[in-house]
């Protein structure tokens, strides 16, 4: 069923408020990376757990690994 | 498009996406050894490096995948103008990146590439991320110039889609490498 105007424009500014909405919560977990890695360096290793975390929501929100096990009906 | 064509596109999209992500996961195992070199070779030191250049082009990265996103969201959405602004700013950021990693801290280090365990694990790890961050933004370059020669579709386009995993995949990447490098261990 083809979608309308109005749903299309809501799905867009879902997808945008999502990519905000994750950069913040990168922006704030790469500030507390720096200052820990700076004020406490012998904690560093444990700014691996950090990164993981970060990359989980680029994984998921960006790169959309999710559309890997989706059954495709068109799309991109 | 008929129901065939559309049934045919998919199932090559499918395809398409598990293959890129096959060459992804097979391309993190050589960035995965490079980590693991760090940490045997270096131990609990880190290279003594400007941490706030290391910070900045760090911001540049996730702010260029930030605006990549927003890309690829636009396309699928038929905002030709808007893609074409989005990947132009995530080329620019790309390139500053290079610039700070590349063109400063390289000139910067205290030490060179043959300066023992520290300068081979830095410059090889640096190095082989931004020769990715180099290929990146020479891919974006190709899916903008094909954006603004209207190739893509909302309905079709591919093209943006692996430019978009594969520049995310080089943020992923330097997100640990920029914990191994510049905040793991104590600077020497």
């Amino acid at each position: 069923m083809a979608e309308t105007t109005d749903q299309i424009a809501s799905s867009r500014r879902t997808e945008l408020g999502a990519g905000v909405w994750v950069l913040l919560m990168l922006g704030v977990l790469t500030f507390g990376e720096f200052l820990v890695g700076v004020i406490a360096p012998p904690w560093g290793s444990a700014l691996l757990i950090v990164a993981a975390f970060k990359s989980v929501f680029v994984i998921t929100y960006y790169m959309h690994i999710g559309r890997l096990f989706k059954e495709n009906k068109g799309g991109h | 498009m008929s129901v065939h064509a559309v049934a045919d596109y998919a199932t090559k999209l499918a395809r398409n996406r598990l293959g890129l992500w096959l060459f992804i996961i097979s391309d993190s195992f050589v960035f995965i050894g490079l980590f693991i070199t760090r940490v045997v070779l270096l131990g609990p030191n880190r290279p003594d490096l400007n941490q706030a250049l290391g910070v900045s082009v760090t911001a540049m990265l996730l702010l260029s995948s930030f605006f990549m996103n927003r890309a690829e969201v636009e396309m699928a959405h038929g905002n030709r103008p808007a893609f074409v602004r989005n990947t132009f700013i995530t080329m620019a950021l790309g390139t500053l990146f290079l610039l700070g990693v590349v063109g400063i801290e390289w000139q910067i280090a205290p030490f060179g590439p043959a300066d023992g365990a520290q300068g081979a694990v830095f410059y090889s790890m640096t190095g082989f991320h931004a020769f990715h961050v180099l290929t990146g933004v020479i891919l974006l370059f190709i899916v903008w110039n094909n954006g603004r020669r209207l190739v893509y579709t909302s309905e079709k386009h591919w093209g943006v889609e692996a430019a978009a995993v594969y520049w995310h995949f080089v943020d992923v990447v330097w997100m640990f490498f920029y914990v191994g490098l510049y905040l793991m261990g104590s600077p020497v």
